[in-house]
């Protein structure tokens, strides 16, 4: 190994802290910095066993934000509340201040909004395996001021999926 | 084989002489550490197993019990182990445990990506991952040159650009584009390795291994297309523009190959691999018999044509490979016309009858014809 060989070993190790530490470091501050709401959502499928335990569902949010979509060419959307859930008011443009707003990638057929995954203890699996989506499923998450979703814990039918305890 | 029996046959060829054959036998069981060393290196390598499939046997029967905060330090704290035992082990003659180190951290960026895509209940674009994963990789492998290391990061490289294709629905469902753009970059990889092979001999080995693995996809696709049962291809959709690209790729690659003389037998298997590919692409949506006919005529050539190009260049394993695949494509062929297992079985057994019967009566007709000796090797040791 040259000395160059030595300092490219170095340089990516840089990389690796630089790339997992800001990635871990940017996630761990939205989740505890950003606000708490909660998104409404709907489970459609319980887990899938190749990627780890984990329950996929769909964002209402997301719904709302396509509806809205032909309209306009916003990347991103402002939330108001109804009662205690929050949902998509209206397109989101630049100079907008509504807070909070959650941000998107607005693919062909729909608005990706990055969290559709909700990992589950191992333990827990078989329990949510069979959970039926109800009324009282929402992601209960923080909204960071970028518009980034850091979820919490997601609640199915008013059972937290993290722990098993009942949550309105 | 054994050295001594290696050494008789030798001595019967009149390689080596006798003495020469003693001589050669002390010196290697004398040799200093000869048996001693591998049987070292068996029970460290035996050893250092057990206790990486204790330690991650342990872990993952506890993983719910660790806190996120401590398998987040912990693949990191590996990642960055890795690197700095890699750094450390640098000089000291053996290079396999420093690149061993390197491949653990290869497969350790995947390992952390979806690690912290857990933690934090991420998803998004599958195609980012092996980026990332490309992107640390690459500089590994053309830091130490090994070429292991290089299709490690080809492989996430391929990887991400097929998935990022994949989800711009570049793909049918059918996978006939998958095939031909496979050949094109399969192509691309040989013009590539044209380039590269002086520079990074090692790089230019694992390039030549992945682009003969992406070749062999289109290959395989090609067949598929123009198979005498196509049941496969339900959109039945000729692929235009993958088709040209391949082409636009074939032509770099002739391209960067100059002026270099080509074998007949590899020109003409060329040849017939791109008909069988741009058949496929082409006539897919045609349901005609006599087009699957030629589709078969034109895989059994290619495997005939890539065996006949393999012998000429003294290629035991592409002799191997190349009948084994005219035999597979002769079995599908039953499978396909005959279609119940008991005719196949009726046919393959009428079939090898016929073969054994010619390879009987080849036999015979060299037992007949006097075959001229091949010329004789001059004993060790003797003037000619």
């Amino acid at each position: 190994m040259t000395l160059n060989a030595r300092s490219v070993l170095w340089a990516v190790a840089v990389a690796d802290l630089f790339i997992f530490g800001g990635w871990i470091s940017v996630q761990e501050w939205g989740l505890h910095r950003g606000m708490e709401v909660k998104l409404p959502a709907e489970v459609y499928d319980p887990r899938d066993l190749l990627s780890g335990h984990y329950v996929r569902f769909r964002l209402t949010a997301e719904r709302e934000a396509w509806n809205l979509h032909p309209g306009t060419d916003a990347r991103s959307f402002c939330l108001e509340s109804h009662g205690d859930r929050w949902h998509v008011s209206r397109a989101r443009y630049p100079g907008d201040t509504c807070t909070p707003f959650i941000a998107g990638t607005v693919t062909d057929y729909r608005v990706e909004l990055g969290v559709e995954r909700f990992y589950v203890d191992e333990r827990r699996a078989s329990q949510v395996g069979w959970v039926p989506s109800g009324a009282d499923t929402y992601l209960l998450a923080n909204v960071d001021n970028s518009g980034a979703i850091h979820p919490i814990d997601l609640v199915v039918a008013g059972k937290s999926v993290k722990d098993g305890s009942s949550r309105p | 084989m054994k050295l001594e029996r290696r050494l008789e046959e030798w001595k019967a060829a009149g390689l080596v002489t006798a003495e020469q054959a003693e001589r050669i036998n002390v010196f290697e069981k004398n040799r200093p550490g000869a048996t001693g060393r591998w049987l070292v290196w068996g029970f460290v390598a035996l050893g250092g197993l057990a206790v990486v499939a204790g330690v991650i046997s342990l872990v993952a029967a506890n993983w719910d019990e660790l806190p996120d905060g401590l398998k987040l330090a912990g693949g990191l704290a590996l990642l960055l182990g890795t690197l700095g035992g890699a750094v450390r082990l640098e000089g000291r003659g053996e290079n396999w445990p420093r690149d061993l180190l390197l491949l653990l951290h290869q497969g350790l960026v995947l390992a952390m990506i979806g690690l912290v895509a857990q933690v934090f209940h991420l998803s998004g674009h599958p195609w980012r991952a092996p980026a990332l994963a490309a992107f640390l990789a690459w500089p590994l492998a053309l830091a130490v040159k090994r070429s292991l290391l290089t299709d490690v990061a080809l492989g996430y490289s391929i990887l991400s650009l097929f998935l990022f294709l994949e989800e711009q629905k570049v793909f049918d469902s059918s996978g006939l584009t998958v095939g031909l753009l496979s050949g094109a970059l399969g192509l691309v990889l040989v013009a590539s390795v044209r380039f590269l092979g002086r520079r990074v001999p090692a790089s230019a080995a694992a390039g030549r291994r992945w682009a003969a693995g992406l070749i062999l996809v289109a290959l395989l696709v090609g067949v598929f297309a123009m198979s005498v049962h196509d049941s496969f291809f339900r959109e039945r959709v000729p692929a235009a523009w993958p088709a040209w690209t391949l082409v636009a790729a074939l032509a770099l690659a002739v391209a960067a190959g100059g002026r270099q003389a080509i074998r007949p037998s590899w020109l003409a298997t060329a040849a017939l691999g791109l008909a069988l590919i741009l058949g496929g692409a082409y006539f897919v949506d045609h349901d005609e018999t006599w087009l699957r006919v030629v589709g078969f005529l034109l895989a059994c050539g290619f495997c005939v044509a890539f065996t006949w190009a393999s012998a000429e260049e003294g290629s035991r394993l592409g002799v191997n490979a190349g009948t084994l695949a005219l035999a597979l494509r002769l079995l599908a062929l039953f499978l396909e016309v005959l279609g119940s297992l008991t005719q196949t079985g009726l046919g393959l057994i009428a079939s090898g009858v016929v073969l054994l019967g010619l390879g009987y009566g080849w036999w015979k007709l060299r037992v007949m014809v006097r075959v001229a000796a091949p010329p004789a090797v001059p004993a060790a040791g003797t003037s000619p």
